[in-house]
């Protein structure tokens, strides 16, 4: 099966990543603006247990 | 897999932090995390909503979960990086070496054109990346 993403609702580079605030696997929120707050967040979206 | 922390501890060195998003609960996600030793946060997305304002739902897939796709993001939360991989069906080690290998030469596996070097340790981002799904991607158990 192929599945293709549609990139037009991705946001591109140069602009603003969408803020989030979501709890971890131990229970801790944790906030995008925190992320990047010492300089550069890595993002990784994984597909998980599916 | 085994010196995960130690690459970490570049990223951390290199003023980054990571963190990383799926649709699991926290049920499924802190298995995972514990299993393969992940030191930076599992994030669970079970109301989509994050993986739906990045456009990275896949709603082909039962439940609807996340496109894997990796931002690297600046202080002011402008993306610097974005690579998106359409990895639909399931890959083998080797197939999964090759794409870590074509990631770190900047290979068409990144949407973005050929910022090679722009982030360091970009093979281990990678390598992260697969072998998050590599661990999760067991229906056997």
């Amino acid at each position: 099966m192929v599945v293709t993403m549609d990139e037009r609702h991705i946001p591109p580079v140069g602009e603003r990543a969408p803020e989030f605030a979501l709890a971890d696997s131990t229970g801790v929120v944790r906030r995008l603006d925190e992320l990047v707050a010492r300089g550069i967040g890595v993002v990784v979206f994984y597909r998980g247990h599916w | 897999m085994a010196d995960y922390s130690e690459h970490l501890e570049d990223f951390r060195a290199a003023g980054a932090d990571l963190v990383a998003i799926s649709v699991d609960d926290a049920a499924r996600a802190e298995p995972v995390r514990q299993e393969l030793g992940i030191k930076f946060p599992l994030l669970c997305d079970t109301r989509r909503e994050v993986v739906k304002a990045y456009g990275l739902l896949n709603t082909a897939e039962k439940g609807g979960i996340a496109f894997p796709a990796t931002f690297v993001i600046d202080r002011e939360r402008i993306i610097r990086f974005r690579a998106l991989e359409e990895v639909a069906s399931r890959v083998n080690v080797d197939q999964l070496l090759g794409l870590v290998r074509e990631l770190g030469r900047g290979g068409e596996a990144t949407t973005q054109p050929r910022k090679r070097g722009v982030f360091p340790g970009w093979m281990f981002l990678s390598a992260t990346m697969n072998a998050l799904r590599r661990g999760v991607r067991s229906p056997s158990k």
